[in-house]
């Protein structure tokens, strides 16, 4: 009999759930509905964004965080300034103007009544601590993106609202201050609410860790879950609001983790995403026909395809040539990327500093099969390195696959973990012939100077010269041209560009493509400014600058 | 009877499955290929690149033999200082608990479901052996078992969201600030909080996942009460019963259902386990957080102390249950002794 009234109340609570949703849908459907899609979610007072990103979050800690933690970074905390490389011009952000007192120092003027989220002011105090820790930590540990600071000698406090950068070499200062890791302002009182005895303490790191943040950004951390999801919320008493003119930004921003393209596809059709960053390109002309948007953002993120200059046969230059002459390129951007990317050429992306046009190597079978018949090759095997989950890759490397064995070379292609991917370039340098033969490296900046992504070729940099290229001729140039940035920046390009041309015809490293990145929403719900994104800050969406329409 | 040899036997095996999994976890990843230090040093750039790795590699003891290394962890793990997470910089035990908590909620209504309609579709199907219904009963039982959840929870999801029901995560984004979290359950802080219209919209969302877990074990459940309730129903007492007039409910569910009662509390516990597995990939397919959608995020980024901690309390939570079956076959049946 008891399980009877149990079963009995099971069925109850069932019936009743079922008659709830109903009046719940009932109530929703009375409501004008704008939106393509509908949503049973009862209408709140406050106006929200679910933004979904496409991978978990590694960290928050604005000094160290080097990764996917920007896109919550830059909506909590803010640099001095902001740096627009489209139009290369500076947007003031924490520091209103700036001078160049001499070659080595650097005067930056703050902007008044800034409020941190725990209510305290904006000081040149704040700005000291910041930047020495996160120079700090990395002089330390070697961990985060305060290498960029290796130019700083110290930073003085002029007065309350004025601070003098002192360098130990001339550098283009305000590049670095707006760049987009390594230079976010915070209230040095965390000191205290960390408990921490010095700047570079682990407490602090793991009080950052616990979802606070001492940040100055139109948003503050709400809920910190990096695993899932992210809550942020408007900050009232953020500076910009005037400024930035919008009363229908979002007052609360859900970014959500969700890796699976179709799962992304499926949270925007039922509402519960209204900005996705990862649905699969097949589709998206599926969901632009039902009246989603689309924004395609130039970014700075590029696919580097990296020979082994120290395994047989990729060791000889004119076999790496012949190799890149057998890409289809014409097909890499609409089959690997799915139209979804800009043609590449040299190693930097368009529209960042140091970007030459015309380094592209041409799709010639015949010239390739003449470079081999020359070097008597035939009938050899590479193995080539991708990321496993990275679509692109994959169609590239299938690409490579079939036009390679025209010329009776198979391509075995390895997709492995980044973790691993990592070991295997790194291997290049203890044991050539572990390390595979090719390898694609990802990669995107940290503050827009060339020597970025051409340090990655660097023969001091073992760790991300997965091609174990060593030529002096190419150090010597991008140290030069990195040394002459803050003296002469027009001769420091020209450096550059001489040194990408080295590397191009060493064949040595080639950007596959300069991925677009699409944000597909529902305009219906959202409407997103053109100030909402910048191609340095991969990801972000400066929620500021987005409107919440219904 | 539950004897004190029991308790010692239970909590040795406990133990003894927690070490056994932190040592093979541990040597599996330790043979694995990737560096996990690439992870806790946070992809580091620029000339000091491969000290911050070096660095890494000491502060997790990855440069000591393997040997130390385990006897390390064991040890921390036993002490209680599980670490952090080398991909998301947070105590392991945080991550752990929230993703538990969601996990616990999926599960055990998913085994409130499963449980009472699998007993309920068992009896109907032992009753009427080779009848219809019984034959229908059998093929769908047979169909839960056999398909594979993952795709089920696909179709289904494709399905709700095609009718305009809103199943994705564990809670509207429009109430996420609107509750003060207490447990990390969204069912009971929504209670606690006396916001019934959370509290529906947070049952609303885990019917869906919780249905899909429960397909297995009901299909079990229906099949293994059809086959022991059909062999009771054939015993003396039964036949007894019947033969002093009694009615065939009270016989079914008052005696010959008690009969099999430790047969499926055991079905529950070994069927707990793989439940979990399945609630990795429902998971993941309804964005919901969880024990199997996180280790999905660890495994990838070598993140073995979340990796071994998650699978631990994996085992710990095996354990418990499979307690609690063995508790509920003394409580039902006197007889047994364990």
């Amino acid at each position: 009999m008891k399980l009877r009234y149990i079963v009995l109340t099971i069925v109850l609570i069932l019936i009743i759930l079922a008659i709830s949703y109903a009046a719940l849908q009932k109530k929703v459907e009375t409501t004008p509905i704008t939106s393509p899609t509908e949503t049973p979610l009862p209408t709140s007072k406050e106006r929200i964004v679910v933004y979904a990103y496409r991978d978990t979050i590694t960290g928050i800690d604005p000094s160290i965080e080097f990764d996917t933690g920007i896109v919550i970074l830059s909506n909590v905390y803010e640099p001095l300034l902001y740096y627009d490389p489209i139009k290369n011009e500076f947007k003031p952000a924490l520091a209103i103007s700036w001078n160049k007192v001499n070659e080595t120092a650097w005067i930056f003027n703050l902007r008044k009544n800034v409020k941190f989220h725990d209510g305290t002011y904006l000081t040149s105090e704040a700005v000291r601590f910041s930047i020495l820790r996160s120079k700090l930590i990395y002089e330390e540990k070697g961990i985060g993106p305060g290498w960029i600071w290796n130019c700083l000698e110290d930073i003085f406090i002029v007065n309350e609202t004025s601070i003098l950068f002192k360098l130990k070499y001339p550098v283009p200062i305000p590049l670095i201050v707006s760049s987009a890791y390594g230079a976010y302002i915070y209230s040095p009182n965390l000191l205290r609410y960390a408990n921490a005895s010095d700047m570079i303490d682990e407490k602090i790191r793991l009080w950052f860790e616990a979802g606070n943040d001492v940040g100055s950004g139109p948003y503050k951390i709400e809920l910190y879950k990096p695993e899932s999801e992210v809550v942020l919320r408007k900050f009232e008493d953020w500076w910009g609001w005037d400024i930035v003119n919008n009363s229908k930004a979002p007052e609360i921003v859900v970014i959500k983790i969700v890796e699976e393209p179709a799962s992304q596809e499926l949270g925007l059709l039922d509402g519960s995403i209204h900005i996705a960053t990862n649905v699969a390109k097949a589709n998206i002309n599926r969901l632009l026909n039902q009246g989603y948007k689309i924004i395609n953002q130039t970014t700075f993120h590029n696919y580097i395809l990296m020979f082994n200059a120290k395994r047989w046969p990729t060791n000889i230059t004119d076999f790496r040539k012949a190799v890149l002459y057998a890409v289809p390129w014409n097909k890499v951007i609409e089959f690997a990327f799915q139209g979804f990317a800009k043609e590449a050429s040299g190693l930097i992306p368009y529209g960042y500093p140091g970007y030459v046009e015309n380094l592209r190597y041409e799709y010639n079978v015949t010239k390739a099969k003449e470079i081999l018949e020359k070097l008597n090759i035939s009938n050899t095997k590479l193995e080539l390195v991708i990321t496993s989950g990275y679509e692109e890759e994959e169609r590239f490397a299938s690409l490579l696959k079939s036009s390679l064995n025209q010329l009776g070379i198979d391509v075995e292609i390895v997709a492995l973990p980044w973790e691993q991917v990592k070991e295997k370039g790194v291997a290049v340098w203890r044991n050539p012939d572990d390390a595979p033969h090719m390898i694609i490296n990802d990669w995107w900046p940290t503050y827009p100077t060339p020597y970025d992504y051409l340090y990655i070729l660097h023969s001091a940099d073992i760790e991300w010269n997965w091609s174990g290229y060593t030529n002096p001729e190419y150090d010597e140039l991008i140290d030069t041209a990195f040394q002459l940035e803050g003296i002469d920046y027009d001769k420091a390009i020209e450096i550059y560009n001489k040194a990408q041309k080295v590397v191009f015809d060493d064949a040595i490293a080639i950007s596959i493509a300069d991925s677009i990145q699409p944000y597909i929403y529902d305009p219906d719900r959202v409407l997103i400014r053109d100030e909402a994104l910048n191609p340095l800050y991969m990801f972000v969406i400066f929620f500021q600058y987005v409107e919440v329409v219904s | 009877m539950l004897t004190l040899n029991y308790i010692i036997r239970r909590l040795a095996t406990a133990f003894a499955i927690v070490i056994g999994i932190l040592v093979l976890t541990y040597i599996l990843i330790y043979l694995s290929p990737g560096n996990p230090a690439y992870t806790w040093a946070g992809r580091p750039r620029g000339p000091k690149a491969e000290e911050a790795i070096k660095m890494a590699e000491n502060e997790l003891g990855l440069n000591k033999p393997l040997y130390i290394q385990i006897y390390i962890h064991v040890n921390r793990f036993f002490s209680g200082d599980w670490g952090l997470s080398l991909r998301f910089k947070q105590p392991i035990i945080v991550v752990i608990t929230r993703n538990l908590i969601a996990s616990l909620e999926l599960l055990i209504i998913s085994f409130s479901i499963a449980v009472p309609i699998g007993i309920f579709l068992g009896v109907i199907s032992a009753l009427y052996r080779g009848y219809l219904i019984d034959k229908i009963l059998y093929l769908i039982s047979s169909l839960f078992i056999s398909f594979p959840r993952f795709w089920i929870a696909i179709i289904f999801s494709v399905l709700l969201q095609s009718l305009g029901i809103n199943i994705f995560g564990r809670i509207a984004p429009d109430y996420t600030l609107s509750i003060n979290y207490v447990t990390g359950s969204y069912i009971i802080d929504s209670l606690i909080n006396g916001r019934i219209d959370i509290f529906i919209d947070v049952l609303i969302r885990i019917i869906p996942p919780s249905l899909i877990v429960a397909l297995y074990p009901t299909a079990l459940t229906i099949r293994v009460i059809r086959f022991s309730l059909s062999e009771k129903l054939h015993e003396e007492y039964v036949k007894q019963a019947i033969s002093f007039g009694l009615p065939r409910n009270k016989i079914v569910y008052k005696y010959a259902l008690r009969g099999i009662i430790p047969a499926v509390s055991q079905l529950q516990g070994i069927t707990f386990a793989y439940s979990i597995i399945d609630a990795a990939t429902v998971e993941n397919i309804f964005n919901r957080e969880g024990i199997g959608s996180a280790i999905v995020k660890a495994i990838p980024y070598n993140d073995y102390p979340l990796i071994i901690g998650l699978l631990a309390v994996t085992g710990i939570l095996f354990i418990i249950i499979n307690t609690i079956s063995d508790i509920i076959q003394v409580v039902s049946d006197p007889r047994v002794r364990i």
